[in-house]
């Protein structure tokens, strides 16, 4: 259910969250959508559009392009 | 009076405010949250509907009208059953929805747009095959009741888009571990 299937878009969302001690829940109530959606975002499973990337890079504290990239972000140990 | 306003009624959708709110936040656990079974309640819905719309093929009147009830009340049983095994998604409005639902329910109705299209192409050959067989022949086109094949058809253009989207969605992932 991707918006776009052939171009994935990579996300820090779960790691930025997680760091964060939020849950999805939370992050969705913070973003206006459906817990589903943050879980579907987590998973790559659907890419989000732009406003709703800058929602949550804003809620999350962090520039918009360390948490959303069309490449792949390197595993930091 | 608040609580009224609250509750409001889609008249367009068919559905209120609290209906999909609650629908969407259903955290109890239901067998439909599974692709396989969302699937078997599509297929049992089509075979309710073919079998509708062939009722007209049964020539005992009792028995035609037990069938005839039996067939409906099902029909509109699997109808509410697939609204509400797809979160109501496929009827609400934009505004109850984000916009990874309004994406999925989009594309939903068009491919429900696409299944009508084929689904009326069937109904029309179907009824040109029977005046072609029959009439003139044996005079059963005369005899012939319409009702049932277009109650059946009305029936499939309210049932195609949760159809879709229930045939389409994969398996939710339990609600622990989206929420967490």
């Amino acid at each position: 259910m991707s918006r776009n299937e052939e171009i994935p878009v990579y996300n820090r969302i779960a790691e930025q969250r997680e760091l964060l001690g939020m849950s999805r829940q939370q992050l969705a109530e913070s973003v206006g959508v459906h817990y589903q959606t943050i879980g579907y975002l987590e998973r790559g499973e659907y890419s989000p559009s732009l406003v709703l990337a800058m929602r949550i890079s804003e809620v999350l504290g962090k520039d918009i392009q360390n948490l959303f990239s069309i490449q792949p972000f390197a595993k930091v140990k | 009076m608040t609580e009224k306003k609250d509750n409001k009624f889609y008249w367009f959708s068919g559905v209120t405010k609290q209906e999909v709110v609650e629908s969407l936040n259903d955290s109890r656990p239901s067998i439909f949250r599974n692709q396989f079974n969302r699937r078997a309640l599509v297929l049992f819905t089509v075979v309710c509907l073919i079998c509708f719309s062939l009722i007209f093929c049964i020539l005992q009147p009792k028995l035609k009208s037990y069938a005839e009830i039996i067939l409906l009340a099902m029909i509109l049983l699997l109808y509410f059953q697939l609204r509400k095994s797809v979160r109501n998604v496929a009827d609400a409005p934009d505004e109850l929805l984000d916009e990874r639902q309004i994406a999925i329910r989009n594309t939903g109705y068009l491919h429900a747009y696409r299944w009508l299209s084929v689904l009326m192409m069937c109904h029309a050959i179907g009824l040109i095959a029977i005046f072609e067989l029959f009439l003139g022949n044996f005079n059963l086109a005369e005899n012939f009741k319409y009702s049932q094949p277009i109650i059946a058809f009305c029936m499939w253009v309210a049932c195609l888009p949760s159809m879709v989207l229930a045939w389409q969605l994969p398996t939710e992932h339990s609600i622990s571990e989206d929420s967490k």
